[in-house]
């Protein structure tokens, strides 16, 4: 005889188990509904806050307006274009004046200036004098320069000519410019 | 190996009443799922785009608004006369008659007296608009004057429009030679975008235009500009582009 008959049903227990099953399932769902319903709303709500049409419709006739003024911008960029453009030219044009006004100064009285000529890198300097004491001074004050490499960066002297007639000296220099 | 399930209809009927309270909560979890899947992640990425166009558009309105502010605030007639000073100091074309003031006015100021002159007008065909560099006519002209002249000659041509550069400098002991650069260049096309930001002019471009207005020739260069003269070469353009 079998002792693992049991006369007693078990159904109630099944029943309630399953009944708690169907609960839990549909606790998920309304809760799944709820979640979907409630995102739902938060989009909806979001999106119709977040308005591109009415920026759209801003810009639009904010560029209407802009539109009447074009030609103060067309100017106002043609204006800034050309300060720019000479702004440009200022800062790379080149300014000998301040070079012949150095090598002027460098000059004691008594030697005159017979030939400057500036090219775009070296200047040649021709001075006379019927000192040589001043043509000394003169190309000290040269060397002196060149070594502080202030306007001129090299100094090479081309000649040094005597006059016999007049007794005058000329020296001729040959200077490359900063 | 494959097993075939044989559901016959008794089956089915049996299953289906099994499980019949079930099928309505596993439907709605099963829709939710699919609207979570298709339409509320697509949704949420949707806003997320509209955010970011949104960004991008405010931004645009932002500039568009700066750039009406600026253009709406501005003076016009301080524009134009600005306009003509700077077109002045760099002309849109070879003007000549510009030049010649410039030199003649230079000359008067350093009171020295101006010899021969020879121009080297180089390509007459009009130059293009985009170009980057800028363009310039030669001119070689003689001074009687040594070098004392040629300095404040060369002081007040600097100080003079159109802007030029001096390239060369011979000085004798009674007359010069100086060979000098004057500088054009070409209104660059109106590419005018009201989206992009329009700057008003800088604190150092409105020094450098104050600076300018200061300088030698600039009334006459800007009666010109206000009233251009009839096209009197190939060479030239319009220099006024409105």
């Amino acid at each position: 005889m079998s002792n693992n008959i049991n006369l007693v049903s078990n159904k109630d227990e099944d029943s309630l188990k399953a009944k708690k099953r169907l609960k839990q399932v549909r606790a998920i769902a309304v809760i799944s509904l709820a979640i979907v319903a409630f995102l739902s709303i938060i989009i909806f709500i979001i999106n119709s806050q977040t308005s591109l049409e009415g920026i759209k419709k801003d810009e639009n006739s904010t560029l209407q307006s802009i539109s009447y003024l074009n030609k103060k911008a067309a100017k106002l960029a043609i204006v800034n274009n050309r300060v720019k453009d000479v702004s440009d030219i200022l800062q790379k044009r080149k300014n000998y004046t301040s070079a012949i006004n150095t090598l002027l100064q460098l000059m004691p009285p008594g030697l005159s200036t017979t030939t400057l000529e500036l090219g775009k890198k070296d200047v040649t300097v021709v001075v006379r004098s019927n000192s040589l004491l001043l043509i000394d001074k003169f190309l000290n004050s040269m060397m002196e320069l060149s070594a502080k490499k202030q306007v001129i960066s090299s100094l090479t002297i081309e000649n040094l000519v005597v006059n016999q007639k007049t007794g005058s000296y000329s020296l001729s220099l040959k200077t490359t410019l900063l | 190996m494959k097993k075939k399930v044989n559901i016959d209809s008794t089956t089915f009927w049996f299953l289906y009443r099994r499980y019949k309270e079930y099928l309505l909560p596993v439907g709605v979890i099963f829709v939710c799922i699919l609207l979570f899947l298709f339409v509320i992640i697509p949704q949420f990425q949707n806003f997320l785009d509209t955010q970011q166009q949104a960004k991008v558009e405010s931004s645009k309105l932002a500039i568009l608004k700066n750039n009406l502010n600026l253009l709406t605030n501005m003076d016009e007639s301080q524009m134009d006369s600005q306009l003509q000073i700077v077109s002045g100091a760099l002309p849109s074309n070879k003007d000549f008659e510009a030049i010649l003031n410039g030199i003649s006015v230079a000359a008067n100021k350093s009171g020295v007296f101006l010899g021969d002159y020879e121009f080297q007008v180089g390509d007459i065909t009009k130059p293009s608009l985009n170009i980057q560099s800028y363009p310039s006519l030669q001119l070689s002209l003689t001074i009687n004057g040594g070098v004392s002249g040629v300095t404040r000659f060369m002081t007040e041509l600097y100080k003079t429009v159109p802007l030029s550069e001096i390239t060369s400098v011979k000085v004798s002991n009674i007359t010069s030679e100086i060979t000098a650069l004057f500088y054009y260049k070409p209104f660059p096309p109106l590419g005018f975008n009201s989206s992009m930001p329009i700057n008003p002019i800088s604190q150092q471009g409105l020094s450098t235009i104050a600076n300018f207005s200061s300088w030698n020739n600039v009334t006459r260069v800007s009666q010109t500009v206000s009233q251009p003269a009839p096209a009197s070469s190939s060479a030239e353009t319009n220099p006024n582009p409105f």
